[in-house]
């Protein structure tokens, strides 16, 4: 795990900042803030370096014709088998999410598909073959009323 | 998801080139190479990436605008929840009775902890995920706040224990 820096109020200014248009630059942002570029730029690397937030494209769902975003419950064969298979799905580049969970499953997936064939042919060809998964359920989210994209998690 | 943003867009002429066919926008070989590049740094300098891309400047720039302006591709900032304090994840799937399930799912997602609400096929109606900075939190915001809402009949939560990847590459822009 890496270590918690707290964050300031400009910290989360420039974040806010950044939550909308991160293409924005240093100047400019400088400039809005009534602060120098280099204040700016050294805070923004502070943030980076320490995993705090990641800038990155996000692309529209929409380039699928109909996106549904697909959550797999997935059972262990056994209490030892869990960590593996989730670290397994995570080197999938096809799933965005993958987390141990207390509760519903072992291991929660997540995966955007355009249809029920595809889906079926991925846990069929795929998800099917990693050691270690006794079961797979899945519910299959199909219209999104809200997703903050902007939250993330910053492992390895 | 922030609809004000959308309100914000500029709104120019299209450019040239490639466009919209069917509704939808096809996206050509340039396009793909930005949008790779900026989903490893989004804060490349446009001068820089057309220079490792051997077009000019101008051309990224055009490019990227017109992806933005078609709702393709946005750069944001995205915050790490443990690192902003939100220790504890909880996806939840919901159970409605008596109202319609998207009347459900919006009073759900005017609560700020709930980060994504999608209406679901299957056992549940909706899949929620719900973050708090603390278990008191989680347990308040089940208990006292979502399942107050009418028409919420039951929960199903679960709790991350350990997140292995959350990297969201897409999204409903």
């Amino acid at each position: 795990m890496t270590t918690r820096i707290s964050l300031d109020d400009l910290d989360h200014r420039i974040i806010d900042r950044l939550g909308h248009d991160a293409r924005v630059s240093n100047r400019e942002i400088g400039r809005e803030f009534d602060l120098t570029e280099g204040t700016i730029r050294s805070r923004l690397k502070r943030l980076l370096d320490n995993k705090v937030i990641r800038v990155a494209a996000v692309t529209n769902a929409n380039r699928l014709r109909n996106p549904i975003l697909a959550y797999l419950w997935i059972e262990a064969d056994s209490a030892a088998d869990i960590e593996r298979v989730a670290a397994s799905l995570a080197e999938l580049p096809e799933i965005g999410f993958v987390a141990t969970t207390l509760g519903r499953a072992d291991v929660l997936a997540m995966t955007l598909v355009e249809n029920g064939n595809e889906l079926t042919d991925f846990l069929h060809q795929t998800v099917d073959k990693i050691p270690g998964i006794r079961r797979v359920r899945y519910s299959l989210g199909q219209n999104f009323i809200k997703h903050d994209y902007r939250w993330c998690s910053l492992v390895d | 998801m922030r609809t004000e943003s959308k309100g914000e867009r500029r709104t120019r002429g299209k450019a040239q080139g490639a466009g919209r066919e069917d509704g939808l926008y096809r996206t050509d070989e340039v396009d793909e190479q930005i949008i790779a590049a900026l989903r490893k740094n989004g804060r490349v300098a446009n001068r820089d990436l057309a220079r490792d891309m051997g077009v000019n400047e101008a051309t990224v720039r055009t490019r990227l605008r017109r992806l933005e302006d078609a709702n393709m591709l946005r750069v944001v900032a995205m915050r790490d929840l443990a690192a902003m304090g939100f220790e504890y994840l909880a996806p939840v799937g919901v159970q409605v009775k008596g109202r319609s399930v998207a009347d459900v799912g919006a009073d759900i997602a005017k609560i700020e902890r709930v980060i994504t609400v999608n209406v679901a096929i299957g056992t549940h109606d909706l899949e929620v995920q719900v973050v708090a900075e603390s278990l008191d939190e989680m347990q308040h915001l089940l208990t006292s706040v979502i399942a107050k809402i009418e028409g919420v009949e039951r929960l199903f939560p679960s709790l991350a224990l350990r997140v292995f990847k959350y990297n969201p590459e897409w999204a409903p822009l």
